[in-house]
């Protein structure tokens, strides 16, 4: 058996001590070089960022870790203070519940720069009366024509129906009777490609008179939805003609009435921006659009995605907190500036939320999905929306059912969501 | 004499090289300890600084030390079992008792500076200057107020300047303006002040610097940009409150971890502006329990989720094992030929990435197109199905409660049959072949030479293994969250809870998907509810299977 001498324990100790100490001496010395400012942002944005600041920012390195969208707001409220970002970015609703946690902190902003950006940009970045990020990027769903299938433009969402319906029952394109699929009705053809979600099918909400919450002077009420409102009530009908049609709107579909749409099978397509760089690519003739109205008198309205950059409440550990907040709010050289929004906004195929720089973007497409937003709302951003999202997505799932059999009827889903909502907020 | 590689490095890897492999790997891990405790102490997390410091030495000392073999094999399975299975069990127990979640998710003194800080806002209709750090003097070698920091602020809208200190705001003559351009556009400095430089601006913390207009109101910025600024929430350390500058409105501590207001216009329950945010941890004793059982919307569908894990979890164990041992029967002749080739092909839904085939699966069970019900779409299908009452035409795989059901049981059934099937191979191999042969000289006939000989030698050695089985399928969370989310969603109850939810996925989605947030205070409290339920049901079948062993 090995034994070993109290000295060469020792030795080994103190060889291990030597080592670490090594090891802790990068750390040492990068505390006396420059400042960094750490920003989490999505691949999309990455190179935007990096090539925006890479002469860093008022003195200090710019620094950029690129994130899955969606994990930089999970990964916020656990992530180790030295790991920390100084900025972030992010959609504007997780604002109400990212500042409910403390991990934002809230910007004041200048009068030039709130000259530039839109009031509901700006207010879909408040919570509690102040504003906690810099909007960069505006989003929302729009309807995309195949105008080669369907030349003219529905009149109403009953007419984008039967039109979808004729062409794929007689796989006829509508303008030259020429054969789209052969002549042969296409399976799975008149599907839209809706998600059974709280996002995709608001447009269709709103268009029968629903919502998710009461909303007065930009604040969002929790304890008053409006799902099932009193118009949604009259309306309600509408959706039971949709569902009643056991080809139009499936869950499950949404994918495969996506590609069916590239494959030129599938005349129309409800989709955001985030669809911009496959649309390019198939050179398919197009026309963007809103939503047709599904009742006289109500314009269906699609939600507004704000995306921007918010400041965490990690920078003032990091001590740059000042640097960080100039950086976000400044409107000559930093994110709000005309140069920054449109290199962001358009890196990711998006309208840049300042109006001068939006007014500077000359991609057709982005400016087509933009213009088929106006009129529209800024999604909630109170902590509560998910209990909208939950009920709303359920809602929808169960109406538009795969199984016909297993429907819920249009009406009692309505009720239950309005009351699901309400449940969620109080408990 | 020829010797096998471990015997070779056995040999090889003794004496001195194996002192050197041992000294270099303790050094290297005392390096990481010591390493881990410099980051630790500086984050105040003592606890893990000791923690580290403990186990470090142990090991250390078991490893160097000549006596105590057992404790060399022992200590480090001690150690890492501690760190990686004790500690987030406990931590777990912990948080269950708390109500850690979103709005509630820091200490209380963190929070009461978060809600003081995030009620600062910028006074309405007031000024914003542009902002120059600068020094007394000739040179720029200031830092704080006490060594000569000043902030100069230009009014954006009139141009106006001004002289920040820590004591207030003072007027500047209009001579001692220095432009940095002939038109005098861009101020440069104040007579008698100096601009610090990009740099050191960078290295400044100019949000600390508040130059006080008022009683509660100050200018404030971030070295580029300043703004007259006013907390709207006052706090008194005193008596614990907040008092709203806006409508007087008093914040008490409910002792729940939040300010809720006691007097003025928000005291109603469901006013948006009654709790203030963020809220803190604290301990709620058993009250996330209580909900549980009290909250109706959180009991209905947990006793519900309840008997769909108990019957799926017994159901995948009793359907994976008859199909395992079916074929370990079948393929137990070692003169078949091609045998061993048929047991490979056998091995593949074992071996190919579960996260995969149930993907594929869930595109394969798409009611309108997927590749099943596309291969039953055709004349002589259709024309069976009609005559049964109640099938369905075509099947919804997914949208429907029962056939979601049984899509789960078929994918989890091709997923965990050929772990049975190995099981089952190793258990009848290791059966003494002069059992079976004396049975049939006795003249048993190859059904009662299973039931009476080969099932129960089987179930003694694959007994353990089943009741293993069943508590990993209880929380088998990947195949329900990937084939159907748990859905379809549960028609009559007010809940997260789809009808395929099993109580794991429903306590994700409960953590998770609730709609506010992250709830880890309440899932903790289920899952130990959880803990408690796997082992009420495997504990007793465990000592069963165990004093069959004894009786054999």
């Amino acid at each position: 058996m090995l034994a070993i001498s109290r000295r060469k324990a020792v030795a080994g100790l103190v060889a291990g001590l030597v080592v670490a100490g090594m090891a802790t001496l990068p750390a040492a010395q990068a505390a006396a070089a420059k400042k960094t400012i750490v920003i989490w942002a999505d691949s999309n944005r990455t190179a935007a960022v990096k090539s925006l600041f890479s002469a860093g920012w008022s003195g200090a390195k710019v620094s950029v870790v690129t994130k899955d969208f969606g994990a930089i707001r999970d990964d916020l409220g656990t992530v180790k203070a030295d790991a920390a970002p100084d900025v972030i970015v992010g959609a504007h609703d997780w604002t109400g519940q990212l500042a409910a946690n403390g991990s934002i902190v809230p910007l004041t902003l200048s009068a030039a720069t709130r000259a530039v950006m839109p009031g509901y940009a700006l207010d879909a970045f408040s919570y509690n009366g102040s504003v906690y990020g810099m909007p960069t990027q505006l989003e929302n769903v729009a309807l995309v024509r195949n105008t080669t299938l369907a030349p003219t433009a529905p009149t109403s969402f009953e007419q984008l129906r039967t039109m979808s319906k004729t062409i794929c029952d007689t796989g006829l394109a509508l303008s030259t009777g020429k054969k789209a699929d052969a002549g042969k009705p296409i399976p799975g053809c008149s599907r839209i490609n809706l998600p059974m979600n709280g996002y995709h099918e608001y447009p269709l909400l709103s268009g029968i008179g629903g919502g998710a919450f009461k909303r007065t002077n930009g604040t969002d009420d929790p304890n008053t939805p409006i799902f099932y409102s009193a118009a949604a009530q009259a309306n309600i009908d509408v959706v039971r003609g949709w569902a009643s049609d056991t080809s139009f709107l499936n869950k499950g579909d949404e994918d495969y009435s996506y590609s069916k749409f590239f494959a030129k099978k599938n005349p129309f397509m409800v989709t955001g921006p985030w669809s911009i760089g496959d649309l390019k690519k198939s050179k398919l003739k197009l026309a963007i659009s809103a939503l047709p109205n599904m009742v006289p008198g109500t314009n269906p309205v699609p939600w507004l995605g704000v995306q921007g950059f918010m400041v965490t409440k990690f920078a003032a550990g990091h001590g740059v907190a000042d640097l960080a907040t100039s950086m976000v709010t400044d409107s000559t050289k930093g994110m709000a500036s005309v140069k920054a929004q449109k290199s962001l906004a358009t890196a990711n195929f998006r309208a840049p939320a300042n109006s001068e720089a939006g007014a500077q973007v000359s991609d057709a497409l982005i400016a087509a999905f933009g213009a088929a937003g106006a009129g529209g709302i800024s999604m909630p951003n109170i902590p509560q929306v998910g209990c909208y999202w939950g009920s709303a997505g359920g809602a929808w799932t169960s109406i538009f059912n795969s199984s016909i059999a297993d429907r819920v009827d249009a009406g009692t889903a309505f009720a239950k969501a309005q009351s699901d909502i309400a449940n969620c907020v109080k408990g | 004499m020829k010797r096998s590689l471990l015997q070779v490095l056995i040999s090889g890897l003794s004496g001195v090289p194996a002192r050197i492999i041992k000294l270099t790997f303790l050094a290297l891990l005392n390096a990481v300890a010591v390493y881990g405790i410099m980051i630790a102490i500086p984050l105040k997390s003592y606890a893990i600084a000791a923690f580290i410091a403990v186990m470090t030495l142990l090991l250390d000392y078991a490893l160097l030390s000549p006596r105590n073999i057992p404790l060399k094999y022992f200590a480090p399975g001690t150690v890492f079992l501690v760190a990686f299975s004790l500690f987030p069990t406990f931590y777990t127990i912990g948080v269950a008792f708390t109500n850690y979640s979103t709005g509630h998710a820091v200490q209380k003194r963190e929070a009461v500076q978060t809600i003081v800080a995030n009620s600062v806002q910028q006074i309405p209709g007031s000024m914003s200057y542009d902002q120059i750090p600068a020094c007394r003097g000739t040179t720029a070698n200031c830092s704080t107020a006490a060594n000569g920091l000043v902030m100069i602020f230009v009014d954006q809208v009139s141009g106006a300047v001004a002289l920040g200190t820590t004591e207030g705001l003072k007027g500047v003559r209009e001579a001692d303006l220095v432009y940095a351009d002939a038109e005098k556009t861009l101020l440069k400095t104040v007579q008698g002040y100096t601009p610090l430089t990009r740099t050191q601006v960078a290295n400044l913390n100019c949000s600390t610097f508040v130059v006080p207009t008022g009683a509660d109101s100050y200018i404030q910025g971030d070295c580029r940009t300043a703004f007259n600024k006013q907390p709207t929430l006052r706090y008194d350390a005193k008596s614990d409150t907040f008092t709203s500058r806006v409508d007087a409105s008093v914040y008490k501590d409910n002792g729940k971890g939040s300010y809720i207001a006691v007097s003025g216009p928000h005291t109603a329950l469901s006013d948006p502006q009654h709790e203030l945010l963020p809220g803190w941890m604290v301990r709620n004793g058993f009250g996330n329990f209580q909900r549980i059982i009290s909250d109706k919307d959180v009991r209905t569908p947990f006793i519900r989720v309840f008997i769909w894990t108990v019957v799926f979890a017994l159901s995948t164990v009793l359907t994976t094992f008859i199909l395992g041992l079916a074929l370990a029967l079948v393929l137990n002749k070692a003169k078949m030929r091609g045998v061993k080739i048929y047991r490979s092909f056998l091995i593949i839904p074992y071996a190919a990435p579960a996260l995969l085939t149930i993907l594929i699966w869930s595109g394969m069970l798409n009611q309108n197109n997927g590749i099943i019900n596309a291969l039953l779409d055709v004349p002589w299908i259709h024309s069976i199905v009609s005559l049964i009452p109640g099938l369905p035409d075509p099947i919804p795989w997914t949208g429907n409660a029962f056939w979601a059901k049984i899509s789960i049981l078929t994918v989890n059934l091709w997923l965990g049959f050929p772990y049975m099937f190995l099981i089952a191979t190793g258990a009848l191999q290791a059966i003494p072949q002069e059992l079976s042969e004396a049975a049939e000289v006795d003249g048993a006939t190859p059904w009662q030479i299973l039931r009476r000989i080969k099932a129960p030698l089987l179930l003694i050695a694959t007994g353990p293994l089943l009741v293993a089985s069943f508590a990993y399928n209880f929380n088998n969370f990947n195949i329900i969250y990937l084939l159907t989310g748990g859905g379809p969603a549960m028609k009559d109850v007010s809940s997260v809870a789809g009808e395929t939810d099993i109580l794991i996925s429903y306590t994700y989605k409960l953590a998770f998907d609730a709609g506010k947030g992250s709830q880890f205070g309440l899932s903790s409290a289920v899952s130990i509810i959880i803990f408690f339920i796997v082992a009420a049901m495997s504990g007793p079948t465990f000592w069963r299977s165990k004093a069959m062993e004894a009786m054999n």
